[in-house]
């Protein structure tokens, strides 16, 4: 277990209102919003609780505006709590005392903090000067970056004149160049080709691992998150409704399995439904959805049963996981 | 000590990647500095209607308004000031995120950004002034380094005074939806009060009153008077120490605005 | 087209700051060339041979110019560099109509109307204090600033055009202003060769000095005769030019 040596990052009660102006559409809406502006509170982040440990990978997960950026901005001191509590390495955040800031980083994928007009190689030296990294460091780390991330043909051509790809592996190198013990990457690999993505998580991965540093990961793509985090944090309308691993969270929020059958010989749909829901049946393929726990009893019948080729029971993937958990756990409120 | 040392270094990093990134937009650069037409039509009528009104205005000749002229062009193109916009835009599209995270305040990125522009910018302004100097007979610059060392005193606390006040305007932004149009009128207020419409002289005494408790008499008429020759010394002394209260003035104002715009975007999103 | 406006206006009244500040700033805009005058007769009693109330008639036509600029021109010709560099020109192509009427058209910064008003309110102060002015003078002056807007259109949209090669066109549109704003100022009050420059060279003279003259009736025939035929010539020059950079457009992207 976890001593509070071991504690990279706690959070209480959470939580972040904005006031948004409201306007009717229309031109009369805007003509009666100028003179007069109504606003309304938008409660994005309602009592969130977190614990990281130190050297510890989660991935956030959620719906867009669920409040994933809108938390990872408080946690980074963009954005002042409404209320609740926020420690990150003994900091509170929000003074972004610069001892906090040169140990964390915040990647966005959505903006670019490398300067347009000038070879990436003239940001790295700004931010060397920025963090104070003296030129053995500042040598080594160039070094070790280049060997994951393959910078050197790079570094001297105009940011501009960079793909997307390269661009984000120079933005990711510069955001890290001060070895922050913090990461929080939002979207960190969006617009980016399978194999940059995979080169991205790569160096991640070997980051957390040399540096023991904590990270904290948004995406879209569940590539990412499954790829490099064991443990998830699913946040939806502004709360926690899981936190655990991976593997408990597809257990949870889908007590199916599925099978899929490869049939020597043919049988009707009402047959297969003895056995399971049917998903799918296409001649001899077939996909049945089992509960979980039933499985192995159930595919011990169905094999006496049936004339099978072929059998293979799988976890739903886990965007129809996620899905199907934001669905249910949306479902009381509306009720 | 120490503090300034290792701020002296992150600046100098800062400012050479900024020399850098302006030596990009020269081309951009130039464009602009033709653009700020204002002082030569100026000139132009001025030069004109002494003139027709027989050699001289108010003791200036053709040559002198050349010379006071080409002054203000120079001393104008020294104080050109965009932070104002660039902040407005950083604040809006929340570009300003990522530099809120770095352990140095945003505000010497920016300052280095005009200081690498100007850098550029004067052999630009050094050759283009020459023209008028030459085709108006008579009209020209002193010859007297002491004058020049003095001026660049004057134009540095002027750039700074310009500098700020353009600051805050751009922080309103932290308050308002967009502060441009604001920074359109500061600059009208500096231009018209500062004498590139006029040297001070010819102002009617009512308007010269309301300019002199403003700094700009001393951030354009002082320093294009240096430039053509004209100035006492004692009147260089007492701008210099006007400009210096008006600038420790305004860094206040900025370093409150500041501190009070980050808590409001803090408080309302970045 | 009511749409366009109607949408366009919508996206503005969320921006009240910006309300303020054009407001301000037209009463800027006057105020420098306000004051100009003011110095200027303040030191002798005629700007090149014109009255303060004659200048001050130059004065409301470069604002009223300078309304049509900043509400009809900047804003829809400063997004044709921008969706040329997003690439969203395409749809304007595709659309059934004139491509270069829909990019001349999209969009109104009413607030700068302000101007207009502006130059309104200083037209109306100079006119009951000029004894030269007639009933036909104001017709010939307001048929002569028609053909003015179509010049200042026809440089506006051809500058603009040019953001087909260079994205970032706004500099250009900067250099224009610079130029633009000696026509705050009679022509007379230049010297001979600025003077020339800034009728043939530059049609600024034809914008406001030239309508301003005809009010007077003080405009020599061959000037009045001169104005419709620059404004045709510029509009089919830039006619010419979209058409040119269109096709060399087309055929470079894909």
């Amino acid at each position: 277990m976890t001593t509070p040596h071991d504690a990279a990052l706690r959070v209480r009660g959470l939580t972040k209102h904005y006031v948004v102006h409201e306007k009717e559409p229309g031109l009369l809406g805007s003509l009666k919003s100028f003179v007069n502006r109504r606003s309304r509170t938008v409660e994005a982040v309602r009592g969130v609780n977190l614990d990281l440990a130190r050297g510890e990978m989660v991935g956030f997960l959620g719906p867009n505006g669920a409040g994933k950026t809108t938390t990872l901005k408080m946690l980074s001191g963009l954005l002042h709590p409404t209320s609740g509590e926020v420690d990150v390495l003994g900091f509170e955040p929000r003074r972004r005392h610069a001892d906090f800031l040169r140990s964390i980083t915040l990647v966005m994928g959505q903006k670019q903090q490398l300067l347009w007009d000038l070879p990436a190689l003239d940001s790295f030296l700004v931010n060397q000067a920025i963090y104070e990294i003296d030129d053995a460091d500042f040598k080594r780390t160039m070094r070790e970056y280049d060997e994951v991330l393959d910078l050197s043909g790079i570094l001297r051509k105009q940011v501009r004149k960079l793909s997307l790809g390269e661009r984000m592996k120079c933005e990711l190198a510069a955001a890290l160049l001060h070895r922050p013990r913090v990461l929080f990457l939002d979207e960190p690999t969006i617009g980016l080709d399978v194999n940059m993505q995979v080169r991205i998580r790569e160096f991640v991965r070997e980051y957390n691992r040399r540096e023991d540093a904590t990270v904290i990961l948004t995406s879209h793509y569940m590539a990412d998150v499954t790829a490099l985090c064991e443990r998830i944090v699913v946040i939806d309308a502004g709360r926690v409704v899981f936190d655990g691993d991976l593997g408990a969270l597809v257990e949870r929020s889908s007590p199916y399995k599925t099978v899929k059958l490869q049939l020597a010989s043919p049988a009707s749909t009402e047959r297969l439904a003895r056995h399971g829901e049917v998903v799918s049946h296409d001649g001899l393929g077939v996909e049945l959805n089992m509960p979980r726990a039933e499985v192995g009893e159930r595919a011990a019948r169905l094999l006496t049963d049936l004339d099978v080729a072929d059998l293979t029971v799988e976890d739903p993937p886990i965007e129809t996981v996620i899905g199907r958990l934001f669905g249910a756990e949306r479902a009381p409120e509306h009720a | 000590m120490r503090a300034a040392a290792s701020l002296g270094r992150k600046f100098r990093a800062i400012f050479s990647a900024q020399l850098a990134n302006m030596v990009a937009y020269r081309a951009e650069l130039i464009i602009w500095m033709l653009s700020g037409t204002l002082s030569f039509i100026m000139m132009a009528i001025w030069i004109s209607q002494a003139r027709a009104a027989g050699g001289e205005i108010g003791g200036f000749t053709e040559a002198r308004f050349a010379s006071y002229f080409t002054g203000t062009w120079v001393t104008g193109q020294l104080l050109v000031v965009w932070v104002a916009w660039e902040l407005d835009v950083q604040i809006r599209l929340g570009n300003l995120s990522p530099k809120l995270l770095r352990p140095l305040d945003p505000l010497w990125e920016h300052l280095s950004n005009h200081l690498g522009d100007r850098l550029v910018r004067a052999p630009f302004i050094a050759l283009l002034a020459c023209l008028p100097l030459l085709l108006v007979p008579g009209a020209g610059f002193t010859t007297d380094p002491r004058v020049y060392a003095a001026y660049l005193l004057v134009v540095a606390l002027g750039l700074l005074i310009r500098f700020l006040i353009e600051y805050c305007i751009g922080l309103l932004c932290f308050w308002t939806e967009s502060a441009t149009s604001f920074s359109e009128i500061s600059w009208l207020v500096y231009a018209a009060l500062g004498g590139v419409f006029a040297p001070l002289q010819l102002y009617p005494e009512a308007l010269r009153r309301v300019a002199r408790l403003t700094p700009f008499p001393y951030m354009v008429n002082l320093p294009a008077t240096m430039l053509a020759g004209d100035a006492a010394w004692g009147d260089v002394g007492r701008g210099v120490l006007v400009l210096l209260g008006w600038a420790a003035a305004l860094g206040t104002l900025r370093l409150v605005m500041w501190r009070l715009g980050l808590r409001r975007y803090g408080a309302v999103g970045a | 087209m009511w749409l366009f406006l109607a949408n366009s206006l919508s996206a503005q009244l969320e921006y009240r700051a910006n309300f303020v500040g054009s407001v301000l700033a037209s009463f800027g805009e006057v105020a420098v060339g306000l004051l100009g005058l003011v110095l200027f007769f303040g030191a002798s009693d005629r700007l090149g041979g014109w009255t303060f109330p004659q200048a001050a008639l130059v004065l409301g036509f470069f604002m009223l110019a300078e309304s049509f600029i900043s509400v009809l021109l900047q804003p829809n010709l400063n997004r044709i560099a921008e969706q040329v560099r997003l690439g969203t020109m395409d749809f304007n192509l595709l659309k059934p109509v004139d491509a270069q009427f829909l990019v001349s058209t999209r969009q109104v910064n009413v607030f700068r109307l302000s101007d207009a008003v502006v130059g309104l309110l200083v037209i109306g102060w100079a006119a009951p204090r000029l004894p030269d002015l007639t009933w036909g003078g104001a017709l010939l002056a307001a048929l002569l600033f028609a053909s003015a807007l179509v010049m200042v259109y026809s440089v506006w949209f051809m500058l603009s055009t040019t953001a087909f090669w260079f994205v970032k066109v706004q500099n250009v549109t900067e250099l224009f202003n610079g130029v633009f704003s000696a026509g705050r100022f009679p022509a007379a009050a230049f010297p001979a060769w600025v003077r020339t420059a800034l009728t043939f060279v530059v049609p600024v003279a034809f914008v406001t000095t030239v309508p301003a003259e005809a009010a007077l009736g003080r405009l020599d025939a061959g000037l009045a005769l001169w104005s419709p035929v620059v404004a045709l010539a510029l509009l089919a020059a830039s006619r010419l030019f979209w058409t040119f950079a269109l096709r060399s457009y087309t055929s470079a992207s894909s």
